[in-house]
């Protein structure tokens, strides 16, 4: 685990170590995938714990740069990710929706916070 | 038969279904077999005239209904300790008394308001009601018709458990917190803010029922008949599926394929089903209808739903979570 804030959090946290390291895996085969996001309540089912939880080790992640925080643009009718922003406020009143054909607005969307995987970093730290 | 009973009866009839009332008289032991509204009073009006039901326990049940069928239900959970006097305190500080038992909503209130709010031991109960306007158009006057909805929402929390429900009717374009869009996210909101408010300024934060979902879905002998399956996989691919009617997707040998290959890995995320009677120890007198989505950490019932079956639901819910 070359990630320095990791290794330490896991040598500060030893009981905390293995979802540490079950969540790099994790992130490593979604690269090896070519995935390059992590949804938390599906990381959540891999590692067994609560989505809360994982938002928790997600930050330690995000201050370690291994993953940075997005917001995705949810069509509600299809499931389908319109848009990914990298903060709240960048987020449309309105999108045309290229799956359903309809203009939506707040109403008919829901915005999901993701995480995006900063490649080069992770790569380094699941090496 | 009483020509006063009927008319009280009528009147106290006149929102509830006719499903509603029969599974609410099967739980008291009377059969309904009656397929119009017009027998279905007459039916109640002779039990409640040869003394079989009490008049009261009719006005009940109808509260119960207006409170349950067809609700949209948020499920929280809060971390603060708040004793009863300190809610006490809280509801007094917001002008709101509490009252001994729960009443009927007011039918088009001209600004949200308070119906009841009762405490009992550890179960906060507070009601509200509102009015929502549903727009349609005229289309030989050529205008714009606005027809009056009341809206009950209904705060049900546990100082103890420290789980919350909030049971809403849904939200019609027009609300008196906002028009425009997203008008929806400022009804709810304000709801739950009242909510948290009612509770000494506790800050809720949204159940998690992912793994609800996953015992509903796993678990044998099975509390539901499973209609609809919603999950993501660990490749983030969404997958939906939908039983035919009266089946079971699991029943499905495509689902057994991919539940066997993948469903470890899988975050459950919206699911409906239909609660069994079977499996109710007795609680249930037909299939109950639920969506789960454990995206927003909500649970949606059918309209004719009543108070028990929806108590039933959530109940499940929470000990599966």
């Amino acid at each position: 685990m070359p990630s320095k804030k990791l290794e330490n959090f896991s040598r500060r946290n030893p009981e905390l170590a293995p979802l540490v390291q079950k969540l790099m895996d994790y992130i490593h085969w979604l690269l090896g995938q070519k995935i390059t996001k992590l949804i938390p309540r599906v990381a959540a089912a891999q590692l067994g714990i609560s989505e809360a939880d994982t938002l928790g080790l997600l930050s330690l992640f995000q201050d370690a740069g291994i993953v940075e925080p997005r917001y995705d643009l949810v069509c509600k009718q299809t499931g389908s990710v319109l848009g990914s922003y990298h903060s709240l406020d960048e987020i449309p009143d309105k999108i045309e929706c290229n799956v359903c054909g309809k203009e939506h607005d707040a109403d008919d969307l829901r915005v999901d916070l993701v995480f995006e995987i900063a490649q080069g970093r992770a790569a380094n730290a699941a090496a | 038969m009483d020509k006063k009973i009927r008319a009280d009866v009528e009147k106290v009839l006149a929102n509830a279904s006719i499903a509603s009332i029969r599974s609410w008289l099967k739980s008291k032991g009377k059969k309904l077999s009656a397929n119009t509204r017009d027998r279905m009073l007459d039916r109640v009006t002779k039990l409640i005239d040869k003394g079989d039901v009490t008049f009261a326990e009719l006005q009940d049940a109808i509260i119960g209904i207006e409170e349950a069928g067809g609700k949209y239900i948020r499920l929280f959970d809060f971390k603060e300790n708040r004793t009863p006097a300190e809610v006490t305190a809280a509801l007094g500080k917001m002008g709101i008394a509490i009252q001994a038992k729960r009443g009927p909503a007011k039918r088009n209130p001209a600004k949200p308001s308070v119906d009841y709010a009762i405490l009992q031991g550890n179960i906060l109960r507070v009601k509200w009601s509102e009015t929502h306007k549903e727009p349609s158009m005229d289309f030989q006057a050529d205008r714009i018709i606005y027809t009056p909805v009341t809206k009950i929402i209904v705060l049900i929390a546990n100082l103890k458990s420290k789980q919350v429900q909030i049971r809403f009717d849904r939200p019609e374009k027009f609300n008196p917190h906002s028009i425009v869009p997203g008008a929806k996210d400022a009804y709810f909101g304000h709801y739950q803010g009242q909510a948290e408010a009612t509770l000494g300024g506790v800050k809720f934060s949204k159940s998690e029922l992912q793994n609800a979902l996953k015992h509903l879905v796993e678990d044998q002998p099975s509390l539901v008949r499973l209609h609809r399956d919603g999950h993501k996989n660990k490749r983030n691919s969404t997958f939906n599926s939908t039983a035919g009617h009266g089946a079971d997707i699991r029943q499905d040998e495509d689902f057994q394929a991919m539940l066997a290959k993948g469903g470890k890995t899988w975050a459950y995320e919206e699911h409906s089903f239909y609660w069994r009677p079977d499996m109710s120890k007795g609680t249930l007198e037909r299939e109950v209808f639920s969506h789960v989505d454990a995206l927003d950490s909500s649970l949606r019932v059918d309209a004719d739903c009543w108070d028990a079956e929806v108590d039933y639901a959530v109940q499940k819910i929470r000990e599966l979570q």
